[in-house]
């Protein structure tokens, strides 16, 4: 059970596409610092890859916050702050950072 | 948990280094124990204690260091991405005939060995990087 | 609490070409150490980290390390095999006779089951 942290934005970077390509279901995948901007591009993504609805994506509130992406927060994007960024680690056993 | 942060990004340049300082105050705030920060990279820059911060900035060098200090956490600078940086501890720059040094403790400057030592002895391993 | 009496299988997951940025030669040397160290550690080649893989690397006249000497020196101590994922080959127009005589090829699914057999992951 792995916990994917992506922080690259997914239009400048192939971080979250390679990231999500390689989870299996049931990882999480966290979404900090510039890949946060994937929230603006959801439903792109949600079309493109099946998998994702077989996967809990999460998002870094305080990341969100200070890029003024608050407004692109659906329903299928968790937000969790530091603490909660700690909760996952301890729920999934193995970490994956894409960078 | 006892958790290991493994940084791979410098300071300022990048955010990664925050957000590890911010997940590793997290992971301490929720009641668990950080073993050891691993400094490998361009994360070897967080241990440079020439950092000079403007007045309404946070100085990077110096939140660890507090940090450490009271969480007697281990923050451990690897030798072969700190040398080749100009990362140096007073015994490094003594035994490179260098008459400057860059980093001071709480810092160490440790080999690889001290990834793997952590790993044997943390239940989790995050990486930050960019 | 971490049990340190059984090695955990850590993953160098390498996904960076050789010499545009340190990073692929340093993650080499975090393998060594593992190996140096009896750590169990396999070594995985994804996106562009495959370009490590290739042959005929001459880099004297960039003025750096050979990457492929680096890998060959993984066999010394006791690393023979490398990973690579079959489509980060395919998308960059590799085949099994470009690259690196010791490498495993794995198709999508593997790589996936491969990466998540691991307790550690370190990304470079």
């Amino acid at each position: 059970m792995t916990l994917h942290i992506v922080n690259r934005s997914p239009t400048q970077s192939d971080a979250l596409d390679s990231c999500i390509r390689r989870a299996q279901p049931g990882n999480a995948i966290l979404l900090i610092e510039d890949a946060i901007y994937a929230l603006l591009i959801l439903e792109q993504l949600f079309s493109k890859y099946q998998k994702l609805s077989q996967l809990e994506i999460y998002a870094l509130a305080e990341d969100v916050t200070a890029r003024g992406a608050s407004q692109w927060c659906t329903e299928q994007i968790r937000l969790v702050d530091y603490q909660g960024f700690v909760a996952l680690t301890e729920h999934y056993p193995s970490s994956l950072s894409w960078y | 948990m006892n958790y290991t942060l493994n940084i791979l990004s410098a300071p300022y340049s990048n955010q990664s280094s925050d957000t590890a300082y911010q997940f590793a105050k997290a992971v301490l705030a929720r009641g668990h124990s950080i073993y050891r920060v691993f400094l490998f990279g361009e994360g070897v820059y967080n241990a440079n204690h020439l950092t000079c911060s403007p007045q309404d900035e946070t100085n990077k060098f110096q939140r660890w260091s507090d940090l450490a200090h009271e969480f007697d956490i281990d923050l451990v600078v690897c030798v072969a991405s700190a040398l080749k940086r100009g990362i140096l501890d007073q015994t490094e720059s003594t035994r490179a005939d260098l008459n400057q040094y860059s980093t001071i403790p709480p810092f160490d400057i440790s080999g690889l060995g001290q990834l793997y030592d952590a790993i044997a002895h943390s239940d989790r391993v995050v990486s930050f990087g960019r | 609490m971490a049990d340190n009496n059984v090695t955990k299988k850590v993953l160098i997951l390498c996904r960076n070409a050789p010499y545009g940025t340190s990073t692929s030669r340093e993650a080499i040397d975090v393998a060594l150490a593992g190996a140096v160290f009896e750590q169990n550690i396999s070594i995985l080649f994804l996106d562009d980290g495959v370009y490590q893989l290739l042959n005929d690397q001459q880099s004297d006249a960039i003025m750096q390390k050979n990457q492929t000497k680096l890998l060959d020196s993984l066999e010394m101590y006791d690393i023979e095999q490398l990973y690579a994922e079959y489509d980060s080959l395919k998308n960059r127009g590799l085949h099994a006779e470009n690259i690196h005589s010791a490498t495993t090829i794995l198709d999508s699914t593997e790589t996936s089951a491969f990466i998540s057999s691991h307790q550690v992951i370190l990304s470079y």
